[in-house]
C-alpha cells in the first residue's frame, strides 16, 4: 500500500528520462530488503522516494518543449500576486490573517458536526437498520415514547413482515441492575469489575451491528446459553496476553443470578461515534436457561411477552423497503399479539427510527446514552457558514476598496494592450493566492488548536481531522468556490476601469461600489450583533437551568448504587444495609444516609393508572412511581406542602402509606393539597389500596429540558437501589474513604464506585455545555474576523481621505471634529446592522427557547449588550486610524501636488 | 582546468564507476561505494550525481535488457567517456602533487 502510494509519487515527479531505470534499481532493492527480512521494506521504499526527490531528478517545466504562451502568462500571474502582495503588507496580512481565522473556524466546526454526523457509520447496513421504537397512550394520554420495547415486538415484526430479515433484541439489564462480572480460572488476583456497558444480546446482534471479531465467529457466538462475548479491552483487562477463548467469567447480579459464563468471542472495541455502547454481550438465551423450574416464565418475561417493556429491538430490512409503508401495517400487529389493549383503553404504536438518526435526533425514555442535539448541530453549521461568509465579505470589501491604488496599474496595463480577460483572470489568481495562503494559515491554526478544540466540543482526539476524506474535499471545495466568490465581483470592478480616467487621476470610486461596502459591512456587523445575542441567551438559559431551584438539594451528595452481590435472605439484605446506614450516620463527616429506588436526574421508568377508590376506572391517571426510605425526604431537603413524610417514630409501615407529588394531587382531582391527605387510592396493578399521608411540592426529577413527573412516592423499606450521602464539604475525602470502608464491611465482596449527584445531574446538560461553548467560541472569532474587516477599510478610508482632512485641518477643523467625521460613517453603518438584526435574533432564539420547558425570557440586557459590544469593539478597532489621520500633519498630504 | 573541476562525491562515484567497469548500475554503485567508503549513500544523492555527471559528459550509459528481478525494469549502465578520464586523471595529478608538496615535518606533527 505504502510502496504503491510512493511509486505513484515517484512516477509523477521523475523524468522520464530517468524513471524507467530508477524505479527499476528501487524495486530491485526493495526485493532484496524482503528477502534479507529487513524491518519495514516498504517503508524503506518511501524513504528512498523521498530522497529522490530533488530538482535535478524531476520534470522540469522550462526544459518542456510543450510550454506554451498560457503556462508563461498564468506563472506571471503568480509572480504579480505574490509582488501585490508584498507590497501592501498590512493589506495582505489582513486578508490573509481573516481569511485564515474564517477558514480554520469553518473547518474546525465541519469537523464536529461531521463527527456527531459519523454516528454509526461503522456500521456496514446502517441506511436498512431501525430501532422499533414505542409510544403508549392510556386514556388517550402519551405516557410514555420509549426506545425499548416489548420483547415479543422483534420476534413477531420478523414473523410476520417479510421485508424485515433480521431483528436483534437487548436486553438493557445495565441500566437496571448491578452487574459483578469476575475473572474464574484460577488466578491469584481474580478481576471483579462492576459492568455499566453490558447488554443481553441475540446472536442476530453481532452481524447486524457489523461488530468486528477479533476472536470467535459472529454468526455464532452468542447461540448458546452462558456466553459471553467481550471487548478487545476487557480482555484485556481480565486475562492479560492469555487467549481469552474459552475461559469462564462469573456473572452475579443483584437478582441473585450467579452464573459461569464462556467466553465464546472477542470484538473489536466499539468506537465513540455509536449511540450504543458496550464492553460486553452475554448471550440472550442465558435468560431463558434462568428458568430452571421449566415454568416457561422466562419465555414471556424475555421471549414474546407483550408486558413489560424494557428491550431494545433493531432490525434490519430488505434494502429499499420503505419504512413509512411497513410502520403503517404496525397497528395491525398490536392488535394481533394485545388484544388486551382495547378494554384497557390502552394504545400502543410501534415505529421505525433510522439508526443513523438516533444519536442527533431521537430523545425517548431509557436511551443508552445521552444523545446530541441535532438542532444545535445545525444552528453550529449555520454559524460556521456566516463566519466563513464574513471572512470573504472582508476581502471583497478591502480589495474594492483598493480599486484606486490598483486603478493605475490596470489603466497602465490596459494601455500597454491587455485584454480585460487577462486582467479579469490576473486579479481571480491574485485571490487564488490569497485564499491558498489563508488555507495553509488556517491549517496552522486547526494544528495548533486541536487538543483546545477537542475538549470544546467534546470530539474525542481519535477522530482525527486530517484523515477525515470530507476534509479535503472541503479544502479543496473552498479554495475553489472562495477564490471565485471573492474574487470576482473585484475582478470585474477593477478591469473595467478605463484607462483615460485612471491615468489622468480622475478616479473615484462608484456610488454603486461604496454602496455595496456598506451594504457588506452592515451585513458583517448584523452577524455579529446576532451571534452576541444568541451566545448571551444561550449563556442566560444555560445559567437558568443549572441554577434554578429544584425542589430538593443536590449539593455534597455522594451517590453508591445497591451492592450487585448480595445474599439471597431478605433478612440479611435489610440488616446489611441497615448496618451500611447505621454505621456511616456515626462518623462525623457524614451528615445523613437516604435510599430510594428514584435517582435525581434519570427519568422515573415506571408508570402505571392510579385512582382515588371514588373514581372509576376510566378516571385513572398514570403516575410514575417511586420509592424512598424514612431519611430521604429530610436528608434530600424535599418540602412537604400538606400532611406529613414517612416517619419513623410512628413505625409508619411499608404498605399503607404514600406520598403524592403536588401535581400528582391536582391531576388525581384534589383542588387543594390538604384534600388529598388520608383518602385511599387505588392501583389496580399491584391490587394495592394505600392511603395518602402526604403531598410534596414539585421537584425536578430530570433536568429542565424535561416536565416535572406527576409521581406517587412509596416506602422503599430495604429495597432502595441508591443511596443519598450528604457529606461534609470540608472532609470530602475523608467521607468517600470511610463510605469504602464501611460498604467493604457491610457489602463485602463489590467492588466500590460513586459518583457526586450534581455531577450527574448536570451532565445531562453536556449538549447544552457543547452548544453554548462552541456559540460563545465563534462568535469571538466572527467579531474578530469583521473587526479586522474593518480595521483595513477604515485604513483605505483614511489615506482616500488624507487630502480633504488636511484641507479641512489648515482651515480650521479641530482633531475631534475630524475623528468625529470619520468615525460616524462606521458607527452608523454598524448602528444600522445592530437595528436590523435585533428583531430577527429575537425571534430566532425565541424559537430556539420555545424547546425548553423552563426557559428564559429574553430581556432587554442581552440586546442593549450585544449593540454597546459592537459599538465600542467598533470604536476600539477604527480609533487607530482615526487618530492617526486626524493628528497628522496637513502638510504631509498637501505637499504630494 | 575548470571544466575538469570535480566534487569529492563526484569523483567517488566516477570512480566507483571504473572500478565496476561492466556492471555499474545504479543498485551496484550505491552497495560498492558503502562497502568501501563505510558510508550511506542515499539514493537520492547518487542518481542525481550520476545524471549531473552525465550532463557534463564526464559519464555515459545505456540502458541494458528488461529484467525480472527489478519488476520488468531495465538497468541503466554507466560507463566513463574520455573526458571523464581525463577529469579523473587531472584530479588525481592534482592530488598526487599537493601530497608531493608537503614537506615531511608537517605530516610527522600530525602523527603525534
Amino acid at each position: 500500500m505504502i510502496k504503491q502510494l510512493a511509486s505513484k509519487f515517484f512516477k509523477f515527479y521523475c523524468h522520464e528520462d530517468y524513471w524507467l531505470d530508477i524505479s527499476g534499481d528501487l524495486e530491485e532493492i526493495y526485493r532484496y530488503n524482503l528477502k534479507a527480512n529487513r524491518k519495514y521494506p516498504q517503508l524503506r521504499y518511501l524513504i528512498q522516494v523521498v530522497e529522490l526527490f530533488r530538482p535535478s531528478l524531476m520534470k522540469s517545466i522550462s526544459e518542456n518543449s510543450k510550454i506554451s504562451n498560457h503556462t508563461i502568462m498564468l506563472k506571471n500571474y503568480f509572480n504579480v500576486a505574490f509582488r501585490s502582495l508584498q507590497k501592501n503588507r498590512l493589506y495582505s496580512f489582513i486578508n490573509i490573517f481573516g481569511l485564515a481565522i474564517g477558514l480554520a473556524a469553518f473547518l474546525m466546526i465541519n469537523h464536529f458536526v461531521a463527527f456527531e454526523k459519523s454516528y454509526e457509520n461503522h456500521i456496514v447496513n446502517k441506511n436498512d437498520i431501525y430501532r422499533v421504537q414505542l409510544d403508549v397512550y392510556q386514556n388517550g394520554e402519551l405516557i410514555y415514547k420509549s426506545s425499548e420495547n416489548y420483547p415479543g415486538a422483534g420476534p413477531a415484526l420478523l414473523e410476520d413482515f417479510p421485508d424485515v430479515i433480521s431483528s436483534a433484541k437487548l436486553y438493557n439489564m445495565g441500566s437496571k441492575n448491578n452487574v459483578v462480572i469476575t475473572s474464574e480460572n484460577g488466578e491469584a488476583n481474580p478481576q471483579a469489575l462492576k459492568h455499566k456497558r453490558f447488554l443481553y444480546a441475540e446472536a442476530a446482534f453481532l452481524p447486524m451491528f457489523s461488530n468486528q471479531m477479533i476472536q470467535g465467529d459472529a454468526a455464532t457466538a452468542l447461540e448458546k446459553p452462558f456466553t459471553i462475548v467481550i471487548s478487545e479491552s476487557m480482555a484485556k483487562k481480565y486475562f492479560g496476553n492469555e487467549n481469552p477463548m474459552g475461559k469462564l467469567l462469573r456473572l452475579e447480579d443483584d437478582d441473585f443470578n450467579n452464573e459461569l459464563c464462556e467466553v465464546t468471542g472477542v470484538f473489536k472495541d466499539v468506537p465513540e461515534n455509536t449511540h450504543l455502547k458496550y464492553d460486553v454481550l452475554i448471550s440472550f438465551n442465558t435468560l431463558f436457561a434462568r428458568d430452571t423450574r421449566g415454568t416457561g416464565w422466562a419465555q414471556t418475561r424475555y421471549g414474546n411477552g407483550w408486558k413489560r417493556k424494557d428491550f431494545y429491538t433493531y432490525v434490519q430490512l430488505q434494502p429499499n423497503t420503505d419504512p413509512k409503508k411497513l410502520e403503517s401495517q404496525f397497528s395491525a400487529l398490536v392488535d394481533k399479539y394485545k388484544p388486551e389493549n382495547q378494554e384497557r383503553n390502552m394504545k400502543d404504536v410501534l415505529s421505525l427510527q433510522k439508526v443513523k438518526d438516533i444519536h442527533l435526533f431521537s430523545q425517548l425514555t431509557d436511551e443508552a446514552e445521552v444523545n446530541g442535539n441535532g438542532d444545535g448541530v445545525f444552528y453550529i453549521s449555520i454559524i460556521a457558514f456566516f463566519i466563513l461568509i464574513i471572512a470573504w465579505v472582508n476581502y471583497i470589501n478591502l480589495s474594492t476598496a483598493r480599486a484606486f491604488d490598483r486603478g493605475r496599474e490596470v489603466g497602465l496595463r490596459k494601455v500597454m494592450g491587455s485584454y480585460r480577460s487577462s486582467l479579469i483572470t490576473q486579479f481571480l489568481v491574485e485571490s487564488l493566492v490569497i485564499n491558498g495562503l489563508a488555507m495553509l494559515l488556517a491549517f496552522a491554526m486547526i494544528f495548533i488548536t486541536t487538543n483546545f478544540f477537542h475538549n470544546l466540543s467534546g470530539t474525542p482526539l481519535s477522530y482525527v481531522i486530517w484523515s477525515q476524506s470530507w476534509f479535503w474535499m472541503l479544502v479543496g471545495g473552498i479554495i475553489l468556490i472562495g477564490s471565485l466568490l471573492s474574487g470576482i465581483y473585484p475582478a470585474f470592478v477593477l478591469s473595467s476601469f478605463k484607462p483615460v480616467q485612471v491615468l489622468h487621476g480622475k478616479l473615484r470610486t462608484s456610488s454603486g461600489g461604496v454602496a455595496l461596502r456598506k451594504a457588506l459591512v452592515i451585513f458583517q456587523f448584523a452577524m455579529s450583533v446576532a451571534l452576541i445575542v444568541g451566545t448571551a441567551t444561550v449563556f442566560d438559559q444555560m445559567e437558568y437551568m443549572q441554577n434554578r431551584d429544584l425542589g430538593f438539594d443536590m449539593n455534597q451528595t455522594i451517590v453508591v448504587e445497591r451492592p450487585p452481590k448480595q445474599d439471597t435472605s431478605r433478612q440479611v439484605r435489610i440488616a446489611n444495609v441497615l448496618s451500611f446506614k447505621t454505621g456511616l450516620k456515626q462518623r462525623p463527616e457524614i451528615l445523613s444516609v437516604a435510599g430510594s429506588t428514584l435517582l435525581p436526574g434519570k427519568k422515573l421508568r415506571f408508570k402505571t393508572p392510579i385512582r382515588t377508590s371514588l373514581q372509576s376506572q376510566e378516571e385513572a391517571v398514570p403516575l410514575s412511581v417511586a420509592g424512598i426510605d424514612f431519611d430521604f425526604a429530610e436528608s434530600m431537603d424535599m418540602k412537604i406542602i400538606a400532611g406529613r413524610s414517612f416517619s419513623e417514630e410512628l413505625r409508619d409501615d411499608l404498605d399503607s402509606l404514600v406520598i403524592l407529588t403536588e401535581n400528582a394531587s391536582r391531576a388525581m382531582g384534589f383542588e387543594k393539597p390538604e384534600d388529598a391527605i388520608g383518602k385511599r387510592i387505588e392501583i389496580e396493578r399491584f391490587r394495592w389500596s394505600p392511603s395518602i399521608v402526604g403531598v410534596m411540592a414539585d421537584y425536578h426529577q430530570e433536568n429542565l429540558k424535561e416536565e416535572k413527573p406527576k409521581t406517587l412516592i412509596y416506602l422503599s423499606g430495604g429495597g432502595s437501589e441508591y443511596f443519598m450521602i450528604k457529606i461534609n464539604a470540608n472532609s470530602a475525602s475523608q467521607a468517600i474513604t470511610s463510605i469504602e470502608e464501611q460498604w467493604h464491611k457491610s457489602f463485602a465482596g463489590n467492588p466500590f464506585h460513586y459518583f457526586f449527584l450534581d455531577e450527574y445531574f448536570n451532565s445531562y446538560y453536556e449538549s447544552e455545555r457543547q452548544f453554548k461553548d462552541l456559540f460563545a467560541a465563534f462568535s469571538i472569532l466572527a467579531i474578530i474576523v469583521g473587526c479586522l474587516g474593518l480595521f483595513g477599510l477604515s485604513s483605505f478610508t483614511a489615506i482616500q481621505r488624507a487630502r480633504e482632512i488636511a484641507i479641512r485641518k489648515v482651515l480650521g477643523s479641530t482633531v475631534l471634529n475630524i475623528i468625529q467625521l470619520l468615525s460616524k460613517e462606521f458607527l452608523i453603518l454598524v448602528g444600522t446592522a445592530t437595528l436590523i438584526i435585533w428583531p430577527v435574533s429575537y425571534y430566532l432564539m425565541d424559537q430556539w427557547l420555545s424547546n425548553y420547558p423552563y426557559r428564559i425570557n429574553i430581556g432587554w440586557s442581552s440586546f442593549l449588550y450585544s449593540g454597546v459590544v459592537v459599538l465600542f469593539v467598533t470604536a476600539v478597532t477604527i480609533s487607530y486610524q482615526t487618530l492617526k489621520s486626524a493628528t497628522a500633519n496637513p502638510v504631509d498630504a498637501l505637499n504630494h501636488e | 582546468m575548470k571544466e575538469y573541476q570535480l566534487g569529492e562525491f563526484e569523483e567517488i562515484v566516477l570512480l566507483t564507476v571504473g572500478v565496476l567497469y561492466d556492471e555499474a548500475y545504479g543498485v551496484a554503485l550505491k552497495n560498492e561505494i558503502e562497502d568501501r567508503g563505510k558510508r550511506r549513500v542515499s539514493i537520492g544523492a547518487l542518481q542525481s550525481t550520476l545524471r549531473r555527471l552525465e550532463k557534463k559528459g564526464f559519464l555515459d550509459s545505456k540502458l541494458g535488457e528488461p529484467d525480472k528481478e527489478r519488476g520488468g525494469k531495465p538497468k541503466r549502465f554507466f560507463k566513463i567517456t574520455a573526458y571523464g578520464k581525463k577529469a579523473l586523471i587531472h584530479s588525481k595529478d592534482v592530488r598526487l602533487g599537493l601530497w608531493d608538496s608537503i614537506p615531511e615535518i608537517a605530516l610527522d606533527l600530525k602523527m603525534e
